[in-house]
Formats: structure tokens, sequence, C-alpha cells
């Protein structure tokens, strides 16, 4: 149970939502993230589908809702998780389930060459879809008034570039350099540089918000989540693969580039665990009240 | 039409957690799960200290967070206004939880109390499932009943939640905020009933009395 | 004579208010029936009460379902505006479902098999029918009676502890008549009662005003001061509401403690004081009104009190008329001295007066001369609490008293002083406790504040005296000093006890006493009594129902060690748990929703709150049995007719229970000596008696019981003392110290020098010194611990249910032991650490709390724990610091009381 765990100061982050999410909403995002990117040539630049990316995409959301499933309490309750397209939950299971069909079906086409045409309409669903299924999160953050350092668009956007500099990686790390008509390793390098602003900026904000949304980012930055945070996140995240690929593009090393990518992927899952993590709720009581804790341990 | 709500006085107010308790064996809830709970909190430096109690339970919000985010829509708002739950279509899924602001939704336990297997009441028997995530409903079964058999919620005791009726001061008041004329209504007017985080503009149907009597350590309310 | 005789036969026919005139004959005839409540076919609610604590009983129902299986207690709404719980009941009733249900409580009687008794003993617990287990009791009751009720050492062999607070009687069914009729046992080997209880109030409020427990008059009074005690804590559903009431009606309540408690958190104030530093407090505030303030209220001291009584000065005596041997008094305006009683033009309350040779001096002269040295400056260095402080507040005192005011009630006219101090148990008792219950009730007496409409109150029975008199509120016939009249046990040289008859030796060392005494001592004379005490016996049986001294009583060590003594332990026991621990009988007696008894309610009574304006007898039934209990009432009978004491059973409870209650005479009803009654059939019998035949048994199964209005105005007893012309024996306590006197001289002629330190209370106007300083062992222990009631398990035995132990850990602090979060930095102890609390006699393991709330000097613990036998509750680790008491003389007041404070050091575990 546990829903609060310090009472001195009257900030608790949320913990139901743990690793397991963190994973499931990485690995629903960088699959999205990657059928987009694996399919951008084709829809946008008349090149063709990344099929490896299509491949690596269906995995990825296979295991985002594998996750899903297996955190359940209630499998043979699940068909339920599609009922309320009000709630961002049940379009992020809408979505998944989509990106899995898309990706077969886009799949299917390919390998087939049955109806190409139909290729075109699936890969924009697919997009569409995608693009549902990276930014489900963020909308279901939005909601969440209790936590303001999860309020508003912000979340939403930061998932959607975190998303797309992950489908970068993982394309990369496909092989997908040299098969896609634009330069993979400069989109990468220019969505990454997005990315670690888009998050600065976040963090900046939060700092200037609201107490509850200053203790989240206190937590990030110098609290009980500063190695995932600033060491993985930023550092191994951020700050080292930026390098690597700079000195993989100016080198042509491919080696830097696959490593770099990686390390965005490592940073990626770091990313929404300490974002889960440090969701911090409003205060019911001031910050120095003192209250009874004992029962809050068991 | 009605929208049931609760008046809770905080000058009243013991923290003898009657109300906790009571509200337990109503509902048969498992091990930690506390659908109303009194924080029991102080405040200050010695010697100015205070120290206070406040009971808190569901809000029943007119805009319930747990009710947008519930992907099954196990957690629904009644014609009354109560926020229930659907314990048949709830997926576990604890965004509830995260969502809500008062801290007063519980996933039911495995573990529940030791007690004599034959002390449950028959129809409660398929409630409190493990792992569904619950609260607070008004004790709606009781309102219901109330009303079927021509009592009034608030005014009679076999229609009020159970709460309302262990609270030994009578610090719980329950009534239609719909009416007027309620006992409730009156004393929201009156007494200037306040409610907690109404910034986060959730529309609690909970509203709290007496908040700024110099008794009392600061909340943060509306 | 004649005229006060015809006096006083019209003072009793008009006012003879005798407990057994205001038994309540009849039920309104409007009486409803149990309302219809949430019930489908096949379901009831069962009417029954509670009495888990000495504020109730309540009134509560019980919720059974078509399964015919109990699931739910609430309050009773059927009595909404009868009964001051207004409908209610509080936490620990609704927990009864969890004592009825508990899987770990015995099933059905047991013996003994392993005869080593000890904590690492096991028992060898053995299942017996209750044939076998009666036959084992009442045998060895019959050996004890064949043999004498005394042993060799003139002490009883058979002791008996039943549960404090006044919780016993709505449970003990049958008791008293049972041991009335075996013959004389000795109630002193007993848990916390009286010596962790209000003894001093008990004692000295029965003295002065015939008050067993003092209370403010609540619903009129508007300020309140708290000296620790919990009023929200532990004084039931019907005290939490009339509390809140007045809050709301704006009264003011000060919490005196040095802990922010529950009752200090409703409160308007908290005033942070030194542990047994209140009677300081007090002698400051009285010395403020005397010397600064002057506002008194003079009638009432001149009228009311013996503050105008003359008092020797060669001897401290009051002084007498020559033939009457009446006190005598000066009056101002004829210059003369005269009996009180006689026609006074004027008291005079100052001066000094030469009478026949003699000098004299008004005890009110002599009290102010006393307080003279007791200034605030001198309480601030005591207590910790600034001077200006407690001038404030004498100030606030008298201003609120509103001396001179009037209300009306009832269409009768009384005086107004609407404030009361409350004292809290650990006040109440030990060292510096009669200072602070004199003190307390002397700031009532200079506002004229006793016993009138918003003062200081009592429930109005006389308990102490002698057991005869219990409950009776009959006249209080003024003895020869204008007091009311009063028995004490006997001091003078033909009559005091040596050695004493009783282990506690309350008849020899505390006269103001007939039974309740130092029960902590007795556990002590049978092992290390002090010099010149004779080592008390070890009682060959001991009978315990509802109590846990093993967890309860000072210095737990030398608990054990009594228990593993006993030759014949009966435990009537619901778990097992750690007295029972070392009984060789257990006999699971039908519990709380299980057993049958008629209780009176209401009106005046001993131990409950006061002024209760209802009265009413309710029944107590049994809702459901779900394991092979025996009703206690049976088990009585049934020991009775085995031990062969079964028409002096009989008629015990003919004489108690089925007398009429105006004739006096036995009622119809009565039952026949040589017969074996039912526990249904002696209920049945008293339902009838007490409504003179109008409703039995089945009435009271299905409507509970009745109340009528008791009328408030004789909740009061200003009334009866003004027309009696009683006096209150304040300030001077002539009485005390002629009793003091001749018990000094028995000790003397005994040799007896352990009782010295007590004696010194034996005074006419009391000393007051720093009492904190008798704690003080050595400078390594720095700190005090204290204990804290809460309203979650006071009295009720209900330590091992686990939904009431898991809703409890939301108070604060409660299980764990609370220290000042700077004085913990200091120590380098955090919140959640686990700590060691060190005394000389012992150490216990606790959880620290840091919060500002508490006094830097100071621990606080919760109720008491540290279970090691109870299921459950063995596995929690929550503190009790009886562990770690003493159990000594020293820590003794003259009344026989301690209180829990200690000297420990605290320090991190490692």
């Amino acid at each position: 149970m546990g829903i609060r765990e310090n009472w001195k100061y009257g900030y608790t982050s949320q913990k139901e939502w743990g690793w397991p999410v963190a994973i499931e909403i990485f690995c629903g995002g960088t699959a999205g993230g990657t059928y987009i990117i694996s399919t951008l040539s084709y829809l946008v630049f008349g090149g063709r589908i990344f099929l490896t990316g299509v491949y690596a995409s269906l995995v990825l959301v296979l295991i985002s809702v594998f996750v899903l499933v297996a955190e359940s309490t209630f499998l043979w309750r699940l068909p339920r998780a599609f009922f309320n397209i009000k709630s961002p939950l049940a379009l992020g299971a809408i979505s998944l389930s989509l990106l899995i069909v898309f990706s077969i079906g886009t799949i299917g086409i390919l390998s087939t060459d049955l109806a190409p045409k139909a290729s075109y309409v699936l890969g924009w669903l697919g997009v569409g879809v995608s693009l549902l299924a990276i930014l489900y999160p963020g909308a279901l953050m939005g909601l969440m008034k209790a936590i303001p350092f999860w309020s508003g668009s912000g979340p939403s956007l930061l998932l959607l570039s975190a998303a797309l500099v992950s489908g970068c990686a993982v394309v990369t790390l496909a092989g997908g350099l040299g098969h896609l008509n634009f330069n993979l390793s400069r989109v990468t390098i220019g969505l990454l540089l997005i990315h670690g602003l888009s998050l600065l900026i976040y963090i900046r904000m939060g700092g200037k918000g609201s107490r509850a949304a200053q203790i989240s980012v206190q937590r990030l930055i110098k609290g009980n989540l500063f190695f995932i945070f600033m060491i993985g996140v930023i550092g191994v995240g951020w700050v080292v693969p930026a390098v690597l690929y700079l000195i993989g593009i100016l080198s042509s090393s491919t080696s830097m580039l696959h490593i770099g990518s990686g390390l965005i992927l490592i940073g990626g899952i770091l990313m929404r665990y300490s974002f889960i993590a440090s969701g911090v709720k409003i205060p019911i009581l001031s910050e120095d009240s003192i209250g009874a804790t004992y029962w809050l341990d068991h | 039409m009605s929208r049931w709500g609760m008046v809770i006085d905080l000058f009243r107010c013991i923290g003898c957690h009657a109300c906790t308790y009571a509200c337990k064996v109503e509902n048969r809830t498992g091990k930690g799960v506390f659908w109303t709970l009194v924080y029991d909190y102080e405040r200050g430096k010695y010697p100015i200290v205070m120290r206070s109690f406040l009971p808190i339970l569901c809000m029943h919000c007119k805009d319930a967070p747990c009710e947008r985010v519930c992907p099954s829509g196990a957690t629904y708002k009644r014609v009354d206004g109560i926020i229930a739950v659907d314990q048949n279509k709830c997926i576990s899924c604890k965004a509830c939880m995260v969502a809500c602001p008062y801290h007063v939704r519980f996933e039911n336990p495995e573990d529940t109390y030791l007690t004599m297997e034959d002390c449950q009441k028959q129809e409660h028997d398929s409630l409190r499932q493990p792992g569904i995530i619950e609260k607070c409903n008004f004790c709606k079964d009781r309102i219901e009943w109330g009303i079927t058999h021509g009592l009034m919620p608030g005014m009679e005791w076999d229609a009020n939640p159970a709460c309302v009726n262990a609270c030994p001061v009578n610090a719980r008041t329950f009534g239609n905020l719909d009416d007027p004329n309620s006992e409730i209504s009156k004393l929201i007017s009156s007494e200037k009933g306040d409610v907690l985080l109404g910034e986060l503009s959730t529309g609690p149907a909970v509203f709290y009395i007496s908040v700024s009597k110099p008794l009392l350590t600061r909340l943060r309310t509306k | 004579m004649a005229v006060r005789q015809t006096l006083m036969d019209e003072i009793k026919s008009k006012f003879f208010i005798a407990a057994k005139d205001r038994l309540p004959q009849e039920p309104p005839l409007s009486w409803s029936p149990m309302g219809a409540g949430q019930t489908e076919p096949g379901e009831k609610w069962v009417p029954t009460y509670c009495s888990l604590c000495n504020s109730g009983p309540d009134p509560i129902r019980v919720h059974v379902n078509r399964e015919g299986k109990a699931d739910k207690v609430e309050g009773n709404p059927n009595f909404m505006g009868m009964h001051p719980n207004d409908g209610k009941c509080c936490f620990k009733a609704m927990g009864l479902i969890e004592k009825l249900y508990n899987p770990n409580r015995i099933k059905g009687p047991m013996k003994r098999t392993n005869p080593k008794k000890g904590v690492k003993e096991d028992p060898g617990w053995k299942e017996i029918s209750w044939d076998e287990a009666l036959d084992i009791v009442a045998s060895k009751l019959k050996e004890v009676r064949k043999k004498g009720m005394r042993d060799e050492t003139g002490q009883l062999r058979v002791a008996v502890a039943m549960a404090s607070g006044g919780v016993g009687p709505a449970f003990h069914g049958t008791w008293p008549a049972f041991f009335k009729a075996l013959g004389p046992v000795d109630g002193s080997l007993r848990q916390g009662s009286g010596v962790k209880c209000a003894h001093c109030e008990h004692v000295y409020g029965e003295l002065w005003h015939g008050s067993f427990v003092c209370f403010d008059d609540t619903p009129f009074v508007r300020l309140v001061i708290n000296f620790g005690r919990g009023i929200n804590t532990s004084t039931g559903t019907q005290g939490y509401r009339r509390y809140a009431d007045a809050r709301v009606r704006g009264a003011k309540f000060i919490q005196v403690e040095p802990h922010l408690s529950v009752s200090g958190a409703k409160s308007d104030e908290w005033i942070p004081i030194k542990p047994k530093t209140d009677a300081a407090f007090m002698f400051a505030m009285i010395h403020s009104i005397l010397y600064e303030n002057h506002k008194l209220d003079i009638p009432f001291l001149k009228q009311r009190t013996n503050a105008p009584y003359l008092i020797r000065l060669d001897n401290g005596y009051y002084l007498e008329d020559q033939e009457a041997h009446k006190p005598m008094v000066w009056d101002s305006v004829a210059n003369e001295a005269k009996s009180f009683d006689s026609h006074v033009q004027d008291f005079a309350l100052e001066g000094e007066y030469e009478v026949n040779g003699v000098k004299t001096k008004p005890s009110f002269q002599l009290f102010k001369e006393e307080m003279e040295r007791y200034k605030p400056e001198w309480a601030a260095g005591i207590c910790g609490v600034p001077a200006s402080t407690i001038r404030h507040l004498a100030m606030e005192w008298v201003e609120t008293a509103q001396i001179g005011s009037t209300i009306e009630i009832d269409g009768e006219t009384l005086p107004y002083r609407p404030v009361c101090i409350n004292l809290g148990k650990d006040v109440n008792n030990g060292l510096g406790a009669y200072q602070a219950e004199w003190a307390s009730h002397m700031l009532s007496v200079l506002v004229g504040g006793l016993e009138v409409p918003g003062g200081h109150m009592t429930p109005g029975a006389r308990l102490l005296e002698t057991p005869e008199k219990f409950l009776e509120t009959g006249p209080r016939l003024s003895d020869s000093y204008g007091f009311p009249k009063r028995a004490f046990t006997p001091t003078d040289r033909e009559r005091w006890q040596w050695p004493p008859s009783l282990r506690t030796g309350v008849y020899s060392l505390n006269p103001l006493s007939s039974w309740m005494g130092a029960y902590h001592l007795a556990w002590k004379t049978i092992l290390d009594p002090p010099e010149g005490w004779p080592k008390a016996s070890v009682p060959e049986v001991y009978i315990i129902h509802r109590a846990n001294p093993a967890l309860s009583q000072y210095n737990l060590e030398t608990v054990r060690k009594v228990l593993e003594r006993m030759p014949f332990h009966v435990a009537f026991a619901f778990t097992f748990d750690e007295t029972s621990h070392y009984a060789d009988v257990l006999l699971p007696e039908a519990t709380d929703l299980e057993g049958l008894q008629l209780f009176r309610m209401g009106g005046p009574n001993f131990v409950k709150r006061g002024h209760e304006p209802y009265q009413g007898f309710h029944i107590r039934q049994p809702v459901v049995t779900p394991v092979n209990t025996m009703d206690i009432t049976d088990i009585f009978t049934e020991l009775a007719a085995r031990i062969g004491i079964l028409e002096a059973y009989n008629e015990e409870i003919n004489r108690w229970l089925l007398t009429d209650p105006i004739t006096m005479k036995l009622g119809p009803y009565s039952l026949k000596l040589e017969s074996k009654y039912t526990v249904e059939e002696i209920v049945d019998a008293q339902c009838k008696t007490v409504t003179k035949g109008k409703f039995g048994l089945d009435w009271f199964k299905e409507n509970g019981g009745y109340f009528i209005p008791y009328p408030r105005l004789e909740t009061y007893h200003y009334r009866e003392m003004v027309q009696i012309g009683l006096r209150y024996e304040l300030p001077y306590q002539g009485r005390l110290k002629r009793i003091g006197d001749e018990l000094r001289e028995r000790l003397k002629e005994h040799d007896l020098k352990f009782w010295d330190k007590q004696m010194e209370e034996y005074k006419g106007i009391p000393d007051c010194y720093d009492f904190s300083k008798d704690f003080e062992t050595s400078v390594e222990y720095d700190m005090w611990l204290i204990c804290s009631r809460a309203a979650q398990f006071a009295w009720a035995t209900n330590a091992m249910l686990p939904m009431t132990s898991e809703v409890s850990e939301h108070v604060m602090g409660l299980p764990q032991v609370q220290i000042n979060a700077d004085m913990a930095a200091k120590k380098g102890i955090r919140n959640g650490d686990k700590v060691l609390v060190t005394s000389p006699w012992g150490e216990i393991e606790a959880e620290a709390f840091c919060r500002q709330g508490i006094r830097p000097d100071c621990l606080v613990v919760t109720q008491f724990f540290g279970h090691w036998m109870t299921p459950f509750a063995k596995d929690r680790p929550w503190p009790n610091m009886n562990e770690i008491e003493p159990n000594d003389i020293w820590m003794t007041d003259a009344t026989g009381s301690s209180s829990d404070h200690v000297k420990v050091r605290i320090s991190k575990k490692r």
C-alpha cells in the first residue's frame, strides 16, 4: 500500500507506478518512434519502408503489451481496458493494439507484396497510432492534477521527442543507417539535442512551479533520483551519446553511432522511470507538519 | 435530484478514529485499507505547537480525476454524485490511485483480518476482491436502503453513512448539497465551508467547517 | 434537640434521596420498541450495553445476520436524547465483534498440567469439561473454607482481582454475592486500580464532598483547566460529546501537561509543565488569588467551609466548645467565640483570638499565612512555567468564576461558578497528589465553585467509607464538626491493626479508605516488605477477572515472582495472557456480547461521570455464543452449590438485587435460598423487581432498557449542604491532623519507620515542595518517562484485536516512545530509530517518534503494552513502562497510591 512516504514534509511521491510502467511506456513509445522513423522515408520522402525497423517496432510494442498484461491482476478483464475511450489509458491500449496490427500489416504487405498501395494507407495509419502510443502516457499524466510536475502538455511533448530519438536509436541499431533517404545520424543528433533541451526547459519550468513541482525537480537533480536522472538520463542518456554521435558523424564511425544509440536507449528507460518516480503529489498538510507515521510502514 | 455531500466540523473532531473503525466494519475492508481516516498531525516548534485532526475520505468530486483516467469505466459517477467503483470492471491499473489528490483510493489486499470465518455478512462475500482498487462510496447501500424505506439520508440513522453515525461528537453531517434547505447546505453557507485542495478544481462534495479556528494548524484549502 | 429532630425529619421527608428511592420503578408508558434498523428478514438488532471503560455503560446494538452471526456493533439510536451517549458508541465498543470472534480466544475450560510456573514455562494447557473445571475450583475453595479464611499469619487465604475503573461491576454478574457468601477475601493483589488511577481524588474527594470522582459541570462550565486529565481520551462517548458541545458553546480549555496530548490538541492553550510539579503551580495560583487578586467568595467561605473555624495554635486541632465538642468560630460582631452552628452574626476569617487562655486563629488565617511563601516566581522555578502565566491563569480563574452570579435551573436559583480544575491520573496519584488535589479543591472553594452549577462536581455517591454505604446518597448527616458524617478506620490504640489484616495494609496505613489501598505494595510485601512490616503470605487461591496485573502493575518482575508462587490461580480468561499464563484453571466466561446482566445506569453513581440527568436500567444479553463459554453468574451459582454456600449466596442476591427499593423488604421475586437458579431466572427476577412486576427479562431483551429523567437539580449537592447546614472541610484538615497524630503514635509504638515520609501529609494545611526531586536517581537518568491514555485502549483489555490495533496506529506516537525532536537530534536519534529506554530498574526497547509537542526533558509512552503472551499483541513491539518502574514505599503517598513517573535515559539501539 504505502501511499505516503514521509509525513514530515507532507510531500509524497506516487508509489503505484514503478519500473514496470516505465518499461511499458518506454517500449510503447519507442515502438511508436521506431515505426515512424522506419516509415518516414517512404511516406514523406519517397523512399522505402525500413522493414527491420518495423519488425523492431513490433517486438517493442509486444514487449510493452506483455509487461502490461504481466502486471495485470485480472487477465480476463483486460479487454475492459478499451472501454472508456475518454481515458488516455484506454486510448493507449487501443493505440498499442492497433500498432501491433498495423506493424504486422505493414510487414505482411511488404513481405508478400500483396496490395502494395495499401502500405501507404497502412503506413499513415501506423504513424497515427504510433503518435497515439507515444503521446497517451503524457496525456494521462497531464490529467493528474494532483501531481503538478506532470500537469499540462509538457509530458506529452517531452515523451514525443524522447520517443522519436529512441526510435532513431533503434533504427540505427537495427542497421538502418544508409537505408533511409535522409541522414539518420544527423536527424538523431538533432532530435537528441531537441529532446535534451526540452528536458532542461521542462526541469527548469518545474523548478519554478508550485512547491510540489519544485520538490519533484529537487528529487531529480539532487535527491534520491539524482543518480538515475543526472548520471543516467542526462549523462549516459544525453551528453555521452551526443558526444559519441558528434564523433561518429565527424569521423564516420558507425560503432560510435551504435554505442551512442545504445546509450540513448538506456537513457530513455531511465528517463521514463525517473519521470514517473519523481511525481510528487500536492500535500494536503503544510510542509512542516509532523504526523503519525507508524502505520505507513505496513 | 440529490447530490450527496458531507460537512466535517474540524473544531469538533477529537481524532478518536471511531469513523475509521466503523467504516472498516461496515465495509469489511482489509488490512491497511482505510476508506476514511483521520490525519493526526502537529505543527510548530516547542513550546508553540498546535496539534490537529483532519478526517479525510473520498471527496466524490464533480470533476473526479479518478473517473477521468479509468480505462475500463469501473470508476463512475452516479446520478446522485457518488463516485462509485464497479468491482467487476476494475482491471487494477492503479491509474486512479495515482490520479487521486486525496490519497483515498486503496488496493484491496489479499490479507484480511484473522477472525473466525463465520463473522462475514453473506452478501459481502463477493465484495472487497483482492486487487480491486476501491474507496469510500458514502455507504451507498445504506443510502439506497434508507431511501427505499422512506428514510432521508443525513437525517435518519439507518440511511446515513456509517462514519456519520459513529462520530461521538457529531463532527460529520451528511445530506443533499442540491437542497438549499438541507442541514448540510445551511452549514456550508453559514459556516463558510471550505474544500481541500480547491485550487485543483476537482469540485469536492466534502466540505470542512471551522477551518480557520485558531486551534487548527494550517490546512491547504481554497 | 427536639427542634433538630423535627428539622431532620423534615429534611428526610423532603430531601431523602437515597439511591434506593431514586431507582426508576417504572418505564414510561410511551416506550417504543426497538427500532427496525437496517434489517432484512432473518436479521435482527440485539440491544445490549458496552462498559469497556469507566464512562459507560452505553447502550449499543449488535447486528446479527441471516446466518445468525454478529457482524456489527453500533450505538443504539433508540436512546438518542435519553442517554448522554446520544445513541453513539466509541471505537472500543465497535471492536466487540473482533473480540467475540477472536480465533485466539480460549474456547473451553482448561487446566494446567505443568506445575512449574514461569515466563518460559509452558503451562501444558489441557482442555477439560466445565464440570471438571468447576469441581477443581470448588474443591479448592471448600478446602480453604474448612481451614478458615485466614491463614496462620492472619492474612486472607483467598485473593481476588477484577477490572478497575468501574468496569468490573458491569461484567461480573453475581461476583459480589458469591464472595460475600464465601467469606472475606483480599482484594489487594490487583493491577493498576486506584494506585494507577485517580486515587487521591477518590480518597480526598470523598472525604471533602462525597465525591469518589470529580468532574466539571460540562453543560455549564466556561473555563476548564486540565492538569493532565484526558477529557478527550477517557471520558467516553458521553464526555467527548459534552466537551465538544462546550467548546462550540465557547468554553475555554487549558491543558497543563508535559506533552501535547489529544486533549491538549482540542484546548485553547497548552502549558507544558514539568512532571510532578502541578501542585506547585496550583499553590502559586492560590497565592496569587489571595495576595494579588483578592477576589474571593467570602459568603461561601464563611458559610460552607471550615474557613472560620478556630484552630488552636498549641496543637493544631479545632477549638471545640466544652459541652457539645463542636468547633468554634469567632463572631466578629458579638466579639466572642461561639460554636459554629449557633447564631453567628458574622464569621471572622482572619485575626488571632484568645479563647479561655488558648490562642487561636481562624483556619482561613492559617491558610493564608501558609500560602504566603508559594509565590508564582517560586513555582516558576519548579514547574518550568513562567510566573506571568501562572498569574494570568489565576486572574482568569477568578474573573471567569463570576463570584456572586446565579443561574436558574429547573425553577431554582443557584450560585453559578463556571470554572473547574480536573486532574489527570498521574497528577492525582503518588507524591504530590494530595497537595494537587487539595489545591484544586481550594481553588474551587475560594470562588465558591464546589458542587454548584458550572463548577466542580461529584457523581454523588460515597464509595470508600464502608461497603454498606455504596451508592447511598442519603442526607449527609452532619457529624459534630458540621462536615458530612464519615467513618474512618480506627487509629486508636485499642482498635488499630498491626500486623495488617490485608496485604495492602489499608486498614492500618490508610484510615481514610476502607478498602482501596496500596495495591502495588501488596505484591511487594509478599517478597520484600519494608522493615517492620511482616512478610505477607502468598494467597492460597487467586481468582482474577478482566485484569492483567502482569502487565499493568508497577515493576512487573515483582508481580511475576509472586504469581509464580501462587499455589492455585483461577483466571477468567479470554485469551492466554501474561497473568493467566500462571493460572491453574482457565474459565472462559461469557464475554461482553455473550453474558446476561441487568445494570443500573445514571443517577447518582460512584465512578461514572457526575450529574447524569437520567437514570434507568439496561440489559446486557447474549447475542451469539460461538465458543464453549459459561455465564459468570452461572459459574458462581455452580460453585456456590458445589461448595455448599448456595443459601448464603442466594441470600446475598436477594439482599443486593431483589429487595424492594422502598420497603427494603424482600421483594416478591426473591430467590428461594435452597434452589439453584440460572442466570436467566435471576435476571428475570431482577427485571421484575426494578419495574415492580411490569416488565420481565423478555421485555428487556426486546427493548434493551429504559431511562427516565433524573432531575438535574438533584445533581448539585450544594442544595443539600445548605439545607442540612453542612460544611466542606476545607481549607483546614482538622480531622486528618487528628487521625494523623494518632496514626503517628501507633507507628511509633510499633517502631515502624517506613511510613514516616507519608505521615508528613497529615497536617492542617499541606506543605508543597518540588516533588519532582523525589524521583531523581542519578545524573545519567536525565529524562522523565511518563504515560498517557489512548481512547482506543483505555480500560478495555483489547490489545489483542488486530483491526483495533491497526486503526490505533493512526494516533500520533501511540505505538512508540515520543521524544522532543530537538532533544532527539542532540542524542543522535532520528524518527523511527529503535531506542533503549533505561531506568535503574530495567530497560525497554521501543521505536522513537520525534515531535515538537513535548517537553525536551520528557518521554511519553501510551498505555501499557509489552505483551509477551497475549496472541497478536505479543508480536507488536509497543512498549510498557511498568517494566522499568520501581515498586517501593518511597514512591507511595499517604493514601497508598503511586504514579507512572520514572527518570530514565534514552539511547539509540546499536
